[in-house]
């Protein structure tokens, strides 16, 4: 275990096209990130090549991914919890958590986006209805609870899983009550401290009744020198929350403005180090998760990216790598 | 005729993680044999014997330890399944595997068991199976769902490896007219007065010009050093399942085991014997596009297993005029 808090990268395996290679790269991305002691490495899912991500079935990768990784965890960030039959993501996440040994980290969110609800034929109004009763039949499955008059169980059993739900909401009293982790981003509607509210509000409510401690994913985008590329893709993703209404209000001119207002940190490493440090504080239970990535990042990019977050920025915030694997104590 | 060769696995064994890794190991060996493909079935919950749910997930860290054999699956209990997810893993799977899926899909005759759990009626399977399959075909192929968007990312060839498991004559025909691949071997399923009539409708109610029928025969081969030894490795799983066959109808009463093997299809023996009875099989040679050999038994071990994927394929498949890529 790292000191400090856990570090990981969040992948939405972008990509301007279908070509399968961004499979590889991503799957390229996990075996660097091991190798220089990131903890955690997350992958988005999107459904129909919405904003360009390219991932709709995140625990089929994770599992390719499983196979060249022997340490760092594997997660999703996040599945879009209405769109999936809940039985059928219980299954495959506990296979899953078997093939890499535990390494699962079950990200759960309620999704936006009113073109895929169309296309899957779910109301997008009723979706945090559909979340609250999927999310029900999913831990009963995860908790080994009989699904059927006929005592039928979840197998394989899902050993530990349900310790390793993360959820990506702002009702945090209710994760808080659940027992499980929250996944927080900065949100584009409120300003910069609400997020430290947020975490406070959540930590407050925590029971510790199921015998864990609360627990915190803060992701953030972070683009230390964006370049022209990283400039269209980011406006462009705008354009689009802007369109199908999940991003409202106008947007200034200026560049550093928006990305200010979005909470995507730029600039020089020091003053990234200040912006995270106003943050939520981390402890050794929370991950800080860095977006480094936007559609046209080529991997070598978001390497060197990795790279600068493990040598200059998350010791400057007082995260020590993991041991190598196999080092004694 | 030539045929390509494959094995199916239900996943046997008591501890999942361990299963899973024998699968693993099944497909790097059997790739090194020259085996076409693999198979692997899906069973759900804690009611049957199989102890892979999600073939999908599996096949995908299969994948990233072999280069050259077919991913396939036999079968997914299509009813249960959601066709856009099941698009969309597919055709990730198939992206990540460069084309290696064949996906096989069924309307969950053998797990009447699970289908309240799942929240769906046993009695609309077979009309639940059509409406799914016409959907992941839909999707397959490129075609919008409401609001015009597309499966991502997308597997225009996905479309040409799809497979059926019927057990009538109407999904027989109902295969053909869809244009996929008929899947056949069911264990109770004779061969002479079931299967070859199956056989023969698909084959006549196929009608496509841009493709050739399939047809996928699974057979129980068991080659051992005797007809002795064979039935003594057999025994105990075959007898395990002779209640079950009672109570589903499908045999009045239990006999010997000789007449059970007979009955369940399994080929077993020294390999010139398997040879032997596999060639005067009327429903396999003259049909079969792919063999699929089901090679472990409940209590097989993993030995038993490695060492009946070699003998098939060194002696018993070149000898049915199978010939390796």
């Amino acid at each position: 275990m790292s000191t400090g808090f856990s570090l990981g990268f969040l992948s939405r395996v972008y990509s301007p096209s279908a070509d399968p290679k961004v499979y590889r790269d991503t799957l390229a991305l996990f075996k660097v990130a091991e190798e220089l002691g990131f903890d955690s490495g997350w992958v988005a899912q999107h459904h129909f090549a919405s904003e360009q991500g390219r991932l709709p079935s995140p625990l089929v990768l994770l599992a390719a991914i499983a196979q060249h990784t022997q340490r760092i965890s594997l997660g999703t960030g996040i599945i879009v919890l209405p769109q999936e039959a809940p039985l059928r993501l219980a299954e495959d996440a506990a296979v899953l958590d078997l093939l890499c040994n535990g390494r699962l980290e079950l990200g759960l969110g309620a999704g936006f986006d009113p073109e895929t609800f169309l296309a899957f034929g779910r109301e997008h109004e009723a979706r945090h209805r559909d979340y609250e009763q999927h999310l029900q039949q999913l831990l009963r499955a995860l908790g080994n609870a009989p699904l059927a008059d006929n005592g039928a169980r979840l197998l394989p059993r899902a050993n530990g899983l349900s310790h390793r739900v993360w959820e990506a909401t702002s009702r945090v009293e209710r994760v808080a009550e659940r027992g499980h982790g929250l996944i927080m981003a900065p949100n584009p509607h409120l300003p910069a401290h609400a997020g430290v509210e947020l975490v406070d509000r959540y930590r407050k409510a925590w029971t510790g009744d199921n015998g864990t401690p609360a627990r915190v994913v803060r992701v953030q985008a972070l683009f230390p020198s964006p370049g022209d590329a990283t400039r269209r893709d980011i406006l462009a993703y705008v354009d689009r929350q802007q369109r199908i209404g999940v991003f409202k209000g106008a947007l200034d001119d200026n560049f550093d403005t928006t990305l200010e207002r979005l909470g995507i940190l730029h600039g020089p490493v020091e003053r990234i180090v200040e912006q995270l440090q106003q943050g939520p504080a981390l402890t050794a239970h929370d991950h800080l998760i860095l977006q480094v990535q936007t559609v046209s990042t080529p991997l070598r990019d978001a390497i060197r990216a990795l790279e600068t977050l493990r040598e200059h920025i998350a010791p400057a915030l007082g995260w020590q790598p993991a041991r190598p694997s196999g080092a004694l104590s | 005729m030539t045929f390509k060769l494959g094995f199916l696995s239900h996943a046997f064994g008591d501890d999942p993680q361990q299963v899973y890794h024998d699968l693993i190991e099944q497909f790097e060996v059997a790739e090194a044999l020259g085996f076409d493909g693999g198979w692997i079935a899906q069973h759900h919950l804690n009611n049957g014997f199989g102890r892979l749910p999600s073939p999908l997930v599996l096949l995908a860290a299969v994948a990233e330890r072999t280069q050259r054999i077919e991913l396939g699956t036999g079968v997914i209990v299509l009813p249960f399944e959601d066709p856009i997810r099941l698009a969309e893993d597919a055709s990730v799977l198939d992206a990540l595997s460069g084309g290696r899926v064949q996906l096989g899909l069924g309307s969950g005759g053998a797990n009447l068991d699970n289908f309240s759990a799942f929240d769906r009626d046993p009695t609309q399977r077979q009309v639940e199976f059509a409406e799914h399959q016409q959907r992941l075909q839909h999707l397959l192929a490129g075609q919008p769902l409401a609001g015009e968007l597309t499966l991502q990312p997308p597997a225009p060839r996905l479309g040409e490896r799809l497979w059926h498991s019927h057990g009538s004559t109407d999904g027989a025909v109902y295969t053909a007219r869809q244009g996929n691949g008929l899947l056949l071997g069911t264990a109770t399923h004779d061969p002479l007065t079931v299967q070859k009539p199956l056989a023969e409708a698909y084959l006549q109610a196929w009608s496509r010009t841009d493709r050739a029928p399939r047809i996928g025969v699974v057979r129980a081969i068991f080659p051992a050093s005797s007809r002795a030894d064979a039935q003594a490795e057999l025994a105990v799983d075959i007898e395990r399942h002779i209640p079950r066959l009672q109570r589903e109808g499908l045999i009045d009463e239990a006999v010997d085991l000789q007449a059970h093997l007979r009955l369940m299809n399994v080929h077993h023996g020294h390999p010139d014997e398997v040879i032997e009875s596999l060639q005067q099989d009327p429903a396999l040679l003259p049909y079969a596009d792919y063999v699929i050999a089901v090679v472990q038994a409940e209590s097989s071990t993993q030995a038993q297993i490695l060492k009946r994927l070699e003998t098939i394929a060194r002696d018993i498949a070149p000898a049915l005029g199978w010939k390796r890529r």
